[in-house]
C-alpha cells in the first residue's frame, strides 16, 4: 500500500476515525489499533513477511528484557550480540546474499579459479532495513543504560511497526517515541492540520516533482550512450530533484501521518540542497539515518577523540557503511566512498561544524558567498548521485566522461523535452517555495498561516489541483528497496 | 474534534466541485474525447459508427494507426487503426459498430504487430484504453466470461466512469500476475479473432491479417511464436501468410522499438496500399 494511493487514501482515514472515536482515548486500544493497522498495512505488501517482522520484534523484545535482567556484563553481551547477530544475519540473507556471493565469484574468477555460487531467489522483505535499525538501537540502549526494556508488548510493538515508519523510516529511537506511545494521547486540532498540510506537501513533491523527474531521468540514464554531456547533465539533475522529492516526499507523508494520530517523529529532512557544504548537507540529508550511524558506529569506532587519523579512518567507515546500506551494489559504495572525499577537507580542516546555522537566517537572499558554496556543494552532490543512479560504477564513470566533453556545451535533446519544460517550471517553483519556507519543519509549514482562510484554502486547492494535473507516472518510492 | 470535522467535510466538499468542475464539463462537451491520451481510440468509435460507402476497412494497432491514421478519410479504404492496448475484443466492437451502422464491407484488413495478438486485457494501459472507452453498458453483451473475467482483475475497474478518471490519463498501476502458457494468440485474442471471422461469413466478407514492419532485433522473439497456434484456432485462413511476409528492418527505423520513424512512414504507408489495394 503506497502513500499515494487509493488504498492508503481509504486506510487512512478509517484508521484515524477509528482512533480518535471508537477507543474513546483509551490508549491500550489506541495502540492495539496502531498495532492491527500496521500490520495490516504491512501484509498488504507481501503477508508472508509479517512473520519475518513479527520474529524480529519478538526477538528485540525479549532480548531487550534479558539484557536488563542479567547478572553479569558477560551475560548482557551475549544477549546483545545474539540480538545483533540474528538482526544482521536476516538482513545479510535478504539483502546482502547475492552481492557477496556474486562478488566472491568475480574475485575468484579474476584469479583465474571458476566458482558458481548459488544466487539465491529472494525478494527483499520491504522495511528490512529501517525496522532493523529499530531493534537494533532499542537494543543497544538497553544494554548501554540509556533506557529500560520495555514490558508492554504491544506498546513495543508499535514502536517497531508503526505503519507511517515502517517501510522507510524515519529510523526512530525508543527515547524519543516509545514515551510518546506510552503516553495517553488526545486529539490536537492544530497539530492534526499541520499533520495534513505535511501530508499534502508530501504528496506533491512525490507525485508531481519525483514522478515526473523519474520519466526523464529514467529515459536519459538508460540510454545515456546516445545522449551529449548536456543532456546527461539534465538527466543528472533530473534525478537529484527525483531523489530528493521522492524520499524527502515519503518522510513528509509520514510525519504528517504520525501526527494525525498525535505522535511526533524524528525529522528526516532540512532542506539538504541549500546546504553551504557537504558536511552541512549530511546534517540535512536523511537525518535519522546519518545520527544513528553517528550514534551506534562512529561514535563506538571512536568517533573524533583518537585524534586525526582515528577521525579520518571513522568517517570513512560510517560513508561505506551508509553506502553499503543503501543496497548491495557497488555503486552505492563508491557512492558513499567519494561523499567521504568531499568531506575529508573540511574534517581535516575542522570546518565541518562551521556551518549549523539556516543560510541567509531571516533575509530573503544569500549572500554571494553563501550562494556560491550552495552551488558548489550542490554540483559536488549531483555528480554523487550519478554512481547512486548509475547501473554500475563503468556506466557511472562512462557517463561523468561525457558530460565532461565537448557534448556539454550543445542543447540538450532527448524525446519528450518538449514536455518536460512544464516540469522544469515547477521544480523551479518548488525550490522558490522550497527556500522561502527553509527556517520551518517542512516549506509550507507557516505558509499562509495569517492569511484570510479562503486565500489559504484556494492555496491548498491549487496544490491538489496541481498534483491533480500533472500526476506523473506512478513510481516506487525509492528507498522502498532499501 | 468537531471543528476539525465541521472543517474537513467543508474542505472536501469544496474539494470534491472543484476536482469535477472541469471533468464534468468534459464529459457534457464530450471534449475528453479529444484531450485525453488514446483520442484515437474515442475518434474510430465514432467513425465506426458512421454510415459509410467504403467497403474496405483497416483495423489495427499503433503502427497500423502510423500506416493508416483514422484521422485521414479515403474513398477506399476506412481506417479504424487506434491502439492494440483496446485488445482484439476492441477490433471486434468496432467491427461490429460498422456493420450496425449499416455498412456493407467487402474486405477487413487488420495491421498488426505479431506481439499484438498476445493482449490478454492485462496490460498496463489495459484500463485508460481498453476499460474507459469500451467497458459501457452497450458493448457489455458483447463480452464474453472470459473479458469479464479478465475485467474483474483490473483493480478499479468499475470506477473507469467517475468524471475525473474518464477525462483525465490517470490508471491504476496495474500488472498482470497471470501465468502465461501462449507464445502468440492469447485466449481473449483466439475469442474474438472467431467471432470476427463467424461475423465474416454472416456478412460474407473478407478478413486478411497483415504484420506491420518489426525490429530485427525482436525476430528471434518472433520466431519463437508457436504458428501452429494459429492452425489449432482454425483462423489459418485469415492469418495466410503472415509470418513469412513481416519485414523486418533496422532496429535505427523506428523510435522506440516498435513506431516507425517519421520519415518512413510514407514509404510503408504507399507500400502497404498498393498490397491492399491488389
Amino acid at each position: 500500500m503506497l502513500f499515494n494511493s487509493i488504498s492508503f487514501a481509504i486506510f487512512l482515514p478509517i484508521v484515524f476515525i477509528l482512533y480518535w472515536f471508537a477507543t474513546k482515548g483509551n490508549l491500550k486500544l489506541q495502540n492495539i489499533l496502531l498495532l492491527v493497522s500496521s500490520y495490516f498495512f504491512y501484509a498488504c505488501w507481501d503477508w508472508r513477511f509479517m512473520f519475518l517482522l513479527i520474529f524480529s520484534t519478538l526477538l528485540d523484545y525479549y532480548t531487550g528484557i534479558k539484557i536488563n535482567d542479567a547478572t553479569s556484563k558477560k551475560k548482557k553481551q551475549f544477549w546483545l550480540w545474539l540480538s545483533i547477530g540474528i538482526n544482521l544475519g536476516f538482513l545479510g540473507v535478504f539483502k546482502y546474499y547475492n552481492f557477496f556471493a556474486a562478488s566472491f565469484a568475480d574475485g575468484l574468477a579474476m584469479l583465474g579459479f571458476e566458482a558458481n555460487f548459488r544466487t539465491l531467489q529472494v525478494i527483499l522483505p520491504v522495511g528490512i532495513s529501517f525496522y532493523t535499525f529499530h531493534g537494533l538501537s532499542y537494543v543497544i540502549d538497553i544494554y548501554k543504560n540509556r533506557i529500560k526494556p520495555e514490558r508492554n508488548f504491544i506498546a513495543y510493538s508499535v514502536f517497531v511497526s508503526f505503519f507511517p515508519l515502517l517501510v522507510a523510516g524515519p529510523i526512530e529511537r525508543a527515547t524519543h517515541l516509545l514515551p510518546q506511545i506510552l503516553k495517553k494521547r488526545e486529539f490536537n486540532y492544530g497539530k492534526a492540520v499541520d499533520g495534513l498540510r505535511q501530508i499534502l506537501w508530501g504528496l506533491f513533491k512525490k507525485i508531481v516533482i519525483a514522478d515526473n523527474s523519474a520519466e526523464y531521468a529514467n529515459i536519459i540514464f538508460n540510454n545515456s550512450a546516445e545522449y551529449s554531456g548536456s543532456t546527461l547533465v539534465l538527466g543528472a539533475l533530473f534525478f537529484t530533484f527525483q531523489i530528493y522529492c521522492d524520499f524527502s516526499g515519503y518522510s513528509d507523508i509520514a510525519l504528517g501521518t504520525a501526527r494525525l494520530f498525535g505522535i511526533d517523529l524524528l525529522r528526516n529532512f532540512a532542506f539538504p540542497y541549500f546546504s553551504r557544504d557537504i558536511a552541512e548537507f549530511w546534517r540535512r540529508w536523511h537525518i535519522s539515518l546519518s545520527s544513528w550511524f553517528k550514534d551506534y558506529l562512529y561514535i563506538p569506532l571512536g568517533g573524533s577523540k583518537g585524534g586525526m587519523w582515528m577521525k579520518i579512518r571513522n568517517t570513512f567507515i560510517i560513508f561505506l557503511v551508509s553506502g553499503f546500506w543503501h543496497g548491495a551494489n557497488w555503486t552505492f559504495i563508491v557512492w558513499g566512498f567519494l561523499n567521504a572525499l568531499y568531506i575529508m577537507p573540511s574534517i581535516i580542516l575542522n570546518t565541518h561544524r562551521n556551518n549549523l546555522d539556516i543560510v541567509a537566517k531571516g533575509k530573503f537572499m544569500p549572500s554571494l558567498n553563501d550562494f556560491l558554496s550552495i552551488c558548489l556543494t550542490f554540483s559536488l552532490t549531483v555528480l554523487a548521485w550519478i554512481f547512486f543512479r548509475a547501473t554500475n560504477v563503468s556506466h557511472a564513470f562512462s557517463y561523468i566522461s561525457e558530460i565532461f566533453s565537448r557534448s556539454l556545451f550543445t542543447i540538450p535533446r532527448f524525446p519528450d523535452i518538449g514536455n518536460s519544460i512544464v516540469i522544469i517550471f515547477l521544480t523551479i517553483l518548488f525550490i522558490t517555495v522550497e527556500w522561502i519556507g527553509r527556517e520551518h519543519q517542512y516549506a509550507i509549514a507557516h505558509l499562509g498561516l495569517k492569511w484570510y482562510k479562503p486565500i489559504r484554502w484556494a492555496m491548498y486547492y491549487g496544490i491538489i489541483l496541481t498534483i491533480f494535473y500533472f500526476t506523473g507516472k506512478e513510481q516506487q518510492f525509492i528507498y522502498f528497496q532499501f | 474534534m468537531k471543528r476539525f470535522i465541521q472543517n474537513s467535510t467543508v474542505f472536501l466538499i469544496l474539494l470534491f466541485l472543484i476536482t469535477n468542475i472541469n471533468p464534468l464539463i468534459l464529459l457534457w462537451t464530450g471534449k475528453y474525447k479529444d484531450t485525453v491520451e488514446g483520442a484515437r481510440i474515442y475518434h474510430s468509435i465514432k467513425k465506426s459508427k458512421q454510415k459509410k460507402k467504403t467497403r474496405k476497412i483497416i483495423l489495427g494497432d499503433s503502427v497500423g494507426h502510423q500506416l493508416f491514421p483514422n484521422s485521414k478519410n479515403n474513398d477506399t479504404l476506412n481506417s479504424l487503426a487506434c491502439n492494440q492496448a483496446i485488445g482484439m475484443v476492441g477490433h471486434f466492437i468496432l467491427l461490429n459498430n460498422y456493420l450496425n451502422a449499416g455498412n456493407q464491407i467487402d474486405t477487413v484488413f487488420m495491421v498488426l504487430n505479431p506481439f499484438s495478438f498476445q493482449n490478454n486485457l492485462n496490460e498496463v494501459y489495459t484500463y485508460h484504453y481498453f476499460l474507459k472507452p469500451f467497458y459501457i453498458d452497450e458493448y457489455k453483451s458483447l463480452f464474453t466470461k472470459s473479458v469479464n473475467k479478465q475485467i474483474q482483475k483490473i483493480p478499479y475497474a468499475d470506477y473507469c466512469r467517475v468524471p475525473y478518471i474518464l477525462t483525465s490519463n490517470w490508471a491504476p498501476d496495474f500488472t498482470s500476475k497471470d501465468s502465461i502458457d501462449y507464445t502468440f494468440l492469447s485466449p481473449i485474442s483466439i475469442e474474438y479473432l472467431t467471432k470476427i471471422k463467424e461475423l465474416s461469413v454472416q456478412h460474407n466478407f473478407k478478413v486478411i491479417i497483415l504484420p506491420t514492419p518489426t525490429c530485427l532485433s525482436k525476430k528471434p522473439k518472433v520466431g519463437k511464436m508457436h504458428q501452429k497456434e494459429i492452425v489449432k484456432n482454425n483462423l489459418g485462413g485469415e492469418f495466410g501468410n503472415y509470418f513469412n511476409t513481416i519485414i523486418y528492418l533496422d532496429d535505427n527505423n523506428f523510435v522506440d522499438g516498435m513506431h516507425l520513424k517519421k520519415k518512413y512512414i510514407q514509404y510503408y504507408t504507399d507500400y502497404y496500399k498498393n498490397k491492399l489495394m491488389k
